[in-house]
């Protein structure tokens, strides 16, 4: 038998309180596809992330081709034969893909460019792959396959034997994915070897040879993906929840309060689009919306509180149609939007607690009056608010920065369900919280749905979604693949249609 | 009067002298901010590096010392923006004011404890040097060929600094620092490294253009003499959009403006020859706004640079 | 995204009196080495300093007659930074301002003269926004770029008034200056101590728009949505506010008040348009904020401190003999020191955090 290319053994790594890898093992044999499967937050990007030399490792050791190795920096890296293409991609927009791949390697006495080798070479090296690629296109020019290609190019240019993908097709048309799996199929025919991280089962099956599952930061186990089906993998990625509801308040009546019907946006960088989506919210719901990031969530966000026009279907609430609402008459009527990103969006983190509280409200009675703020106001709400939410500072004049996240996400939900809101969205309202702000957050929202708020969740973890809502829909490439009740006897298959194994129901026609 | 009279070569030979300054401190820029550093001190740069030169040429008697010591005096001038904006990441127009400012304070202290109460001091600079078969040539020869060695300096570095900017790694590297420092970074190249070199080969550049003043031209120092300059050679940079030649095109056309109303106050035109001098940053502003959102500035420019920490 | 160390317990108040003190003693420190060197007395220097800026009635006059535009243009800046854009375009503000009081000034009837110059300024200045405005708000240029370049128009349009359509009628047989014809009295702000001083009643617009700036920016709902825009623009539209709008309404107060310190210089202290007639005062400016971290109050201080040293130069220069640009050393090296403990690295050495967290660096409005 042929050395392992890479042997990772017991490998742990702690963020402060959190295990994200704990004594994982992960061997790859050269000319192999491993698939790295796990939900979010299992610690698959943590482990590449060492391996890269981006992260030390506690404990655990690293062997490549039998060798014990210290990678302390993606330089290091580099020159051990391992390449790494980010989600993010690290490209010069002005540049060609030709000065993209040749960028920082300059031969020590190197002056000049050889634009016509360099490209060359590049086209030889595209055309053995099967691949095409223009070397001398300007990155702008290109689509985000093509740009993924250029940043695999970069890493085989510097001699990657071992190409680490994190989750490569979640911006890829289909088409773009085939492309891409012929290309990884003919880089490890040369003995090379692949590690793709993803929550895709279809794709683990249809490109992996190995399959290696983590969970909550542990092994799982690795299995050959020949030997096991597409619904064992999901039980096992998603494993048996100890799912404890919290539901102790009646479930909402049956009136639909929001109706949603083949909403469709234009194609953009980040996030899926929404293709024909569809659903119904009742009047005190909570309905869950679960899928892996980028499916299209912020999208529904973004169309139902206003902030983007859909190109297609139509939203209705209280029978109202609600398209081409702006944002702020939405939030005047009764909508509630805690979006994801705390920090770049839902706050000024240099502006004091008040401020950020009363950012909603700030230009009505009482906060204001003819243009001038009335202090005096704002302080008597402010310190009102400051009790309701148990918002821990020193006083409502410091900087929100300098509180912890989950005080925080407490201004936020302080401010967003204020006066009764009868539509809710929150959009991963707990991420990096921890547990007693996890807990309240979930506590407000319930509440919020007793008084006879609808309510979407929109989140990346099953545990949240089965715990507090009533109905959980699974989005998937910008479609609802299905709905079902939040009862544990489901949960593998939401886990299933987060994979996008079920086919959409009631669209026939294949997405895009 | 016809036009004939006013675009003769005269007022070529002027164009291109006025231009010099201008062209040689916009190279300097232009591989600051391809860097990704906006020098808005250049004024000052420019301003030190003038009386550098003079002071260089006083003592050593020779322009050439005079030139050596701007140049190094432009480096050191940028090298505050540098050291402030790569290392310690102070806004970089924040830094580039005060550098214009602190260039009045030290070259006004200095001249003052050196040369006494001299209004201005006039030294040894540089003359016009013909070059031998090239000058002869019928027309153009003499206007182009009859300059002091900075113009031909300048002949020689835009060619130079469009080959180092578009043909070799180094010049990769800094258009790519520019534009996107973290895919640098990635690569493995240092983005510190690369921008101290652009930033302080740029003073050193800026500081050429500044001596071309004060040795090639006026053979003199004089408080505030850069007069705006400085900032014509920004303006100049981005008309040029931010290419070497494009640079050297703009300083020619401001020059020419320049030269053009000089020409028409002679002659006793009554035409506002304001609004020639003013045409440069109009078009600058027209090309602005024409050419926005295309790829011409870099995109980092005006942006420090930090590594990702977790 | 960076990390920095933040004490807990401190205000970025003190945080940055503290700075602004240690980076004046350290210039003060590196000046006196430097007048040292240049071989003179370093503390008789600091006291002709001194008397030149504050010695008697009159020198005090003189140094809040040159603090009154660089208030006005300091809290021109500050406005920008806070509203999340850098206007380094005062100095072209400063020139339109006065050419339309000035206009005003010579054009308008009696009564309305002084008041009708003062607006007139105020309007030059927004107006002279108005480019760099759309070209940030419509096509995404950079205020930073075109409101430098707006700076050398407004000079040259200053200059071209001066010269044609404002210049002074010559008197037969000679040539004029190329500046206007003095303003009417009526026209004037009026001396506050005539005999004593030439102060002018321009501190006191000074002195009431520090006032009104700070109430806009902390008191009113506009200062609340320019302060928002200015540190986290996503966070505005998110909430449906119209981000483009507010930042126009920013630009062009800032833009007004530029326009304002043209306006009281003219008709203050000059009383007529010359070339040029503020010249780096626009540029001075963003020191004066940046001294101020662009607090309004604050603003008045490092105004006046700037105004000082300009005003004691001569006396510098006059007794002890030293280059009264010694001055602008001494304003530029407490902008460099501050600007780079902005940078948030300088500070660190300094002051070690006890008790520190590192926390991410949220987006700031500070320069």
């Amino acid at each position: 038998m042929t050395k392992p290319i890479l042997e990772m053994k017991q490998i742990t790594k702690s963020f402060g309180s959190l295990i994200a890898n704990d004594q994982v093992d992960l061997t790859v044999q050269p000319g192999e596809i491993h698939g790295l499967l796990g939900e979010n937050g299992a610690g698959k990007t943590t482990l590449m992330n060492i391996l890269y030399g981006l992260y030390r490792q506690e404990a655990g050791e690293i062997y490549i081709d039998g060798n014990p190795v210290q990678i302390c920096s993606p330089k290091e890296a580099i020159s051990l034969g391992i390449g790494m293409v980010h989600q993010h991609f690290m490209l010069v927009h002005n540049l060609t893909v030709t000065e993209n791949v040749i960028l920082g390697q300059a031969k020590k006495g190197q002056l000049f460019i050889n634009r016509q080798e360099a490209a060359a070479q590049i086209k030889a090296k595209a055309e053995e792959y099967g691949v095409e690629l223009d070397p001398w296109a300007k990155i702008e020019d290109l689509t985000v396959g093509l740009r993924q290609r250029v940043e695999i190019f970069k890493a085989l240019f510097r001699g990657a034997r071992l190409l680490i993908l994190d989750e490569p097709t979640a911006v890829l048309t289909p088409p773009e994915v085939e492309q891409l799996f012929q290309l990884l199929t003919n880089f490890v025919r040369q003995g090379n070897s692949v590690i793709c991280i993803t929550h895709k089962l279809h794709e683990i099956k249809t490109i992996c040879d190995k399959v290696t599952i983590l969970r909550g930061g542990r092994l799982v186990g690795t299995y050959v993906t020949n030997e096991v089906d597409a619904d064992e993998l999901a039980v096992l990625m998603v494993g048996e929840k100890a799912v404890t509801p919290v539901k102790s308040r009646k479930s909402g009546n049956n009136k639909v309060f929001l109706k949603v019907e083949n909403l469709t946006t234009e194609l953009d960088e980040g996030d899926s689009p929404l293709n024909q989506l569809s659903l119904e919210v009742y009047e005190g719901e909570i309905l869950g919306v679960a899928g892996v990031d980028g499916n299209g969530q912020t999208n529904l966000a973004h169309c139902l509180a206003g902030l983007k026009q859909p190109k297609d279907g139509k939203m209705w609430w209280a029978g109202k149609e609600m398209n081409g609402l702006s944002a702020k008459v939405l939030a005047e009527q009764g909508l509630a939007y805690i979006p994801a990103d705390r920090h770049g969006t839902a706050t000024a983190m240099g502006m004091s607690l008040a401020e950020n509280l009363i950012c909603r409200r700030f230009s009505l009675a009482p906060f204001s009056c003819k243009g001038f703020l009335s202090p005096k106001a704002i302080e008597h709400y402010v310190q009102a608010k400051i009790k309701d939410f148990e918002i821990k500072t020193p006083s409502p004049l410091v900087r929100l920065a300098a509180l912890s996240g989950g005080n925080q996400q407490k201004v936020v939900l302080a401010r967003e369900i204020d006066g009764e809101p009868r539509l809710i969205i929150a959009h991963q309202p707990t991420r990096g919280l921890d547990i007693g702000s996890t807990n309240y957050v979930h506590r407000v929202l319930m509440e919020a749905a007793q008084k006879g708020a609808s309510i979407i969740l929109l989140s990346t973890e099953l545990e949240e979604l089965f715990a507090i809502c009533d109905r959980i829909a699974v989005l998937y490439r910008g479609q609802v693949m299905g709905i079902l009740p939040a009862q544990e006897t489901y949960l593998r298959e939401v886990g299933l249609m987060m994979a996008g194994r079920v086919e959409p129901k009631g669209v026939d026609d294949h997405h895009h | 009067m016809s036009l004939l009279q006013i675009f003769d070569l005269s007022w070529v030979a002027a164009t291109i002298r006025l231009a010099t300054p201008i062209a040689l401190a916009a190279q300097g820029e232009t591989l600051s901010e391809r860097a990704g550093v906006l020098n808005i001190g250049l004024e000052g740069v420019m301003l030190n590096s003038a009386f550098a030169g003079v002071v260089g040429a006083y003592y050593s008697g020779s322009p050439w010392v005079g030139l050596l010591l701007g140049m190094l005096v432009g480096a050191l001038t940028a090298l505050i923006l540098a050291v402030a904006s790569i290392t310690f990441r102070a806004n970089q127009i924040v830094i580039g004011a005060a550098i214009n400012i602190l260039a009045m304070g030290i070259t006004g202290v200095l001249f003052r404890a050196i040369f006494g109460l001299e209004q201005q001091v006039t030294v040894m600079s540089f003359k016009p040097y013909p070059i031998p078969v090239l000058s002869q040539i019928p027309v153009l020869g003499p206007v182009l060929f009859q300059q002091n060695v900075l113009v031909y300096l300048g002949y020689v570095l835009v060619p130079l600094l469009t080959i180092v900017l578009f043909r070799t790694h180094w010049g990769l590297a800094i258009r790519a620092v520019g534009d996107e420092p973290q895919a640098v970074d990635t690569a493995g190249i240092s983005v510190i490294k690369i921008r101290y070199l652009a930033v302080l080969i740029g003073g050193a550049l800026g500081g050429l253009g500044g001596v071309s003043l004060s040795l090639g031209q006026l053979n003199l120092f004089a408080e505030g003499m850069i007069s705006g300059r400085g900032f014509m050679a920004l303006a100049a940079v981005i008309f040029g959009r931010w290419h070497p030649v494009g640079g050297v095109l703009a300083a020619l056309f401001f020059g020419g403006a320049d030269a053009l109303q000089l020409r028409m106050q002679v002659l006793g035109w009554q035409v506002p020859y304001e609004f020639m001098l003013m045409l440069p940053y109009v078009l600058t502003l027209l090309t602005l706004a024409v050419f926005a959102g295309r790829a011409s500035q870099p995109k980092a420019l005006g942006e420090n640079y930090a590594r990702e920490v977790r | 995204m960076t990390i920095t160390i933040k004490a807990k317990g401190r205000s970025p108040i003190v945080d940055h009196s503290f700075t602004v003190l240690l980076a004046l003693v350290l210039s003060l420190l590196l000046t006196m080495l430097l007048i040292v060197l240049i071989g003179q007395n370093p503390l008789i220097a600091l006291a002709s300093l001194w008397e030149g800026a504050f010695g008697n009635a009159y020198s005090i006059g003189t140094t809040f007659n040159k603090a009154v535009p660089l208030i006005l243009a300091g809290l021109s800046v500050a406005v920008g930074v806070k509203s999340g854009f850098f206007n380094i375009g005062a100095e072209g503000q400063i020139c339109v301002g006065g050419l339309a009081a000035t206009w005003a000034a010579l054009t308008l009837p009696g009564w309305l003269a002084l008041p009708g110059a003062i607006v007139a300024g105020a309007l030059a200045g927004g107006v002279w926004m108005l480019v760099p405005a759309f070209l940030k708000i419509k096509r995404g240029v950079s205020e930073v770029i075109t409101t430098l370049l707006m700076n050398y128009v407004g000079l040259y349009l200053l200059s071209y008034f001066v010269h044609g359509p404002l210049r002074e009628p010559a008197a037969a047989g000679t040539i004029s200056l190329p500046q206007s014809p003095a303003i009417p009295e009526y026209a004037r702000l009026p001396l506050l101590l005539p005999g004593a001083s030439r102060l002018h009643g321009g501190i006191i617009l000074a002195l009431v728009l520090v006032a009104v700036v700070w109430l806009i920016m902390q008191r009113t709902t506009w200062g609340y949505r320019l302060r928002m825009v200015g540190l986290n623009p996503n966070c505005t539209s998110y909430l449906g506010l119209n981000t483009k709008a507010i930042i126009l309404s920013g630009m062009l107060l800032s833009g007004a008040l530029a326009g304002l310190a043209g306006a009281s210089e003219i008709l203050g202290a000059q009383y007529r348009l010359r070339d040029a007639f503020l010249p780096n005062y626009g540029y001075d400016a963003i020191a004066v904020a940046l001294l101020a971290q662009s607090n309004p109050l604050a603003v008045l201080f490092s105004a006046t401190f700037f105004a000082s040293l300009r005003s004691g130069a001569g006396m510098l220069q006059r007794t002890v003999g030293l280059s009264s640009s010694l001055v602008f050393i001494i304003q530029a090296i407490p902008i460099i020191f501050i600007a780079c403990a902005a940078g948030k690295e300088l500070l660190k050495y300094f002051l070690p955090a006890k008790k520190g967290k590192v926390i991410k660096n949220e987006p700031t409005a500070d320069i």
